[in-house]
């Protein structure tokens, strides 16, 4: 009897030594409740960033699920020699964005001037589509005259607070009328550089494009509208002309 | 907890039955139609399912570990080890995976691609946090110790080698390319560039992590087993989600930096290599299988 029991605690001692090393070769496994709490912390983790982002807090992102379009027209000044026009950015974050630099990604042109105007949120259209993750806001054009009010537009840096939308606007005129290629598709892109503002956490800075809101889409020619409301590129018979952006604007320009 | 999960596993025939039976109790005695009530019984059946499986997967149940560790090895005790390696690589990987699609849907913007490079960022994450186990200090009573010496090239698959280099070169390129490109996005060709290289670096050390760890003086079969399961985690553990993650990376690249037919083409061809490498990391039987005989 004796026997049997030292060699069963001998059975014991060598699984105990065996499981020993095993745990040195990898560590046991927790019970299945302490796996469930650590999974579910760490997916719930990653929803609380995914939410923090989406709405915002954590880097600006004005745009995001939204698709935004706005009225376009250019209009010319010759007195000064440049073409304006506005670019519409909505607000669509939880959190306050500051605007602290507009850039223009047009080949061809030359970006002369820029500045912004806020718009309260009941100034643009927003348009929800049924059932989808992206809303399309719709901001209307602006007149001519609100172009040529340079009392309306501030210079950057400019605050956008949640559900504004700002209205970007570029000047700019052809770099080189001699070697004007006009563009074909797409062009003209603002690019606005983002941040929480001075002193705000996290210190992140973000460069969007507006590609939602080009001067041209898919090659359709804007208007061009001279200081007086006369238009450029349409004959009196109402006819669009088939001369290209940079060509007309060179045209008036000179 | 674990007899809860096996009792579900056994009992999911009548389980599944009961958010039926439950919406043809509720719905009767509010005069819905026999549609409504089958309809609200299948969506409540999708539901908990769903729930149960993402609960179940959460928490690591592993049910069929058994079969698929039954021709890695013989003796029981390292069956054991081998059973602990991939029910503890497969939990990592799904709860890495699973916030990774989470973390996704936040930066997707609409781009279903961006999600799945997310979710293979996450597996692969996941399957490299299962190893580090690897850098906790060994237990003080240690006395002895395995001085055999190993090699990375014992271990890790000449395939993934070969496939580690080329992201590596091609991600190189791809950096100086992009830096140096006008294009205005461009910048973030050369993040996922860089990220490509980062992920590569990071994948080379795991491996030396995870193959030259010491190893305690063990008998000759659970060494074997030792040396299986260093493999297994150098190969479908980390190294192929990297891979494939890696692949992933080059492909967003090139869909940031270019929009040419070439780019296009060459988009296609790292997205096709992306998800081989993940089918390839997958734990199936098979896979496994091929690691035991190559």
């Amino acid at each position: 009897m004796h026997v049997v029991n030292s060699r069963s605690e001998d059975d014991r001692d060598e699984v105990r030594d065996l499981a020993r090393e095993l745990d040195q070769l990898i560590p046991p496994p927790s019970s299945m409740a302490k796996r469930l709490v650590w999974g579910v912390s760490i997916v719930a983790l990653a929803a609380a960033f995914t939410f923090l982002n989406m709405s915002g807090w954590l880097y600006p992102r004005p745009t995001f699920g939204s698709s935004v379009s706005s009225g376009m027209f250019l209009v010319v000044d010759d007195g000064q020699g440049w073409v304006t026009t506005s670019v519409f950015m909505p607000n669509n974050s939880s959190r306050s964005v500051r605007m602290t630099a507009i850039e223009l990604d047009a080949p061809g042109a030359v970006l002369v001037d820029s500045g912004v105007v806020v718009e309260a949120p009941n100034e643009t259209t927003s348009d929800d589509v049924d059932g989808d993750f992206a809303t399309t806001e719709v901001s209307e054009a602006m007149s001519p005259e609100e172009f040529f009010a340079p009392e309306v537009v501030s210079p950057l840096p400019v605050t956008i607070e949640p559900g504004e939308s700002a209205r970007v606007f570029v000047r700019f005129r052809p770099d080189d009328c001699a070697n004007a290629f006009d563009p074909i598709g797409t062009w003209g892109v603002a690019l606005v550089s983002l941040d929480f503002g001075d002193g705000e956490f996290p210190p992140f800075t973000r460069t969007i494009r507006l590609d939602d809101d080009p001067i041209i889409a898919n090659g359709e020619q804007p208007q061009l509208i001279r200081a007086d409301g006369t238009m450029v590129n349409i004959t009196a018979d109402g006819e669009q002309l088939d001369v290209g952006i940079l060509t007309s604007a060179c045209e008036e320009l000179s | 907890m674990k007899g809860l999960a096996d009792l579900l596993s056994r009992a999911r025939w009548p389980l599944l039955l009961i958010p039926v039976l439950l919406s043809v109790f509720v719905l009767r005695g509010s005069n819905s139609s026999a549609v409504d009530i089958v309809v609200w019984g299948i969506v409540l059946l999708i539901v908990v399912s769903l729930v149960a499986m993402l609960a179940l997967n959460l928490a690591g149940f592993d049910p069929d570990v058994d079969e698929r560790v039954s021709n890695l090895a013989g003796d029981p005790v390292s069956v054991e080890l081998l059973k602990r390696w991939l029910s503890r690589s497969k939990h990592f990987r799904f709860v890495g995976g699973a916030a990774g699609f989470v973390v996704g849907v936040g930066w997707m913007g609409g781009n279903l691609l961006m999600l799945l490079l997310s979710t293979l960022g996450g597996v692969a994450v996941g399957g490299a946090a299962a190893e580090f186990h690897s850098l906790r200090s060994r237990a003080a009573s240690a006395t002895s110790a395995n001085v055999i010496a190993r090699k990375l090239g014992d271990y890790v698959q000449r395939g993934d080698a070969v496939a580690m280099a080329a992201v590596a070169a091609v991600a190189a390129l791809f950096v100086v390319l992009s830096a140096t490109s006008s294009n205005v996005r461009s910048g973030s060709a050369t993040l996922a560039s860089a990220g490509a290289l980062v992920v590569v670096a990071i994948t080379l050390a795991m491996q030396w992590l995870v193959i030259v760890r010491p190893r305690p003086a063990l008998p000759i079969g659970l060494r074997q087993a030792d040396d299986l399961m260093r493999r297994l985690a150098a190969s479908l553990g980390f190294t192929k989600p990297a891979i494939a993650l890696s692949f992933g990376l080059l492909a967003t690249s090139l869909q940031w930096f270019g929009s040419d037919e070439l780019s296009t083409f060459l988009g296609l061809l790292f997205w096709g290599a992306a998800l081989g490498w993940y089918l390839a990391s997958r734990q199936s039987s098979k896979n496994l299988l091929a690691q035991v005989h190559p």
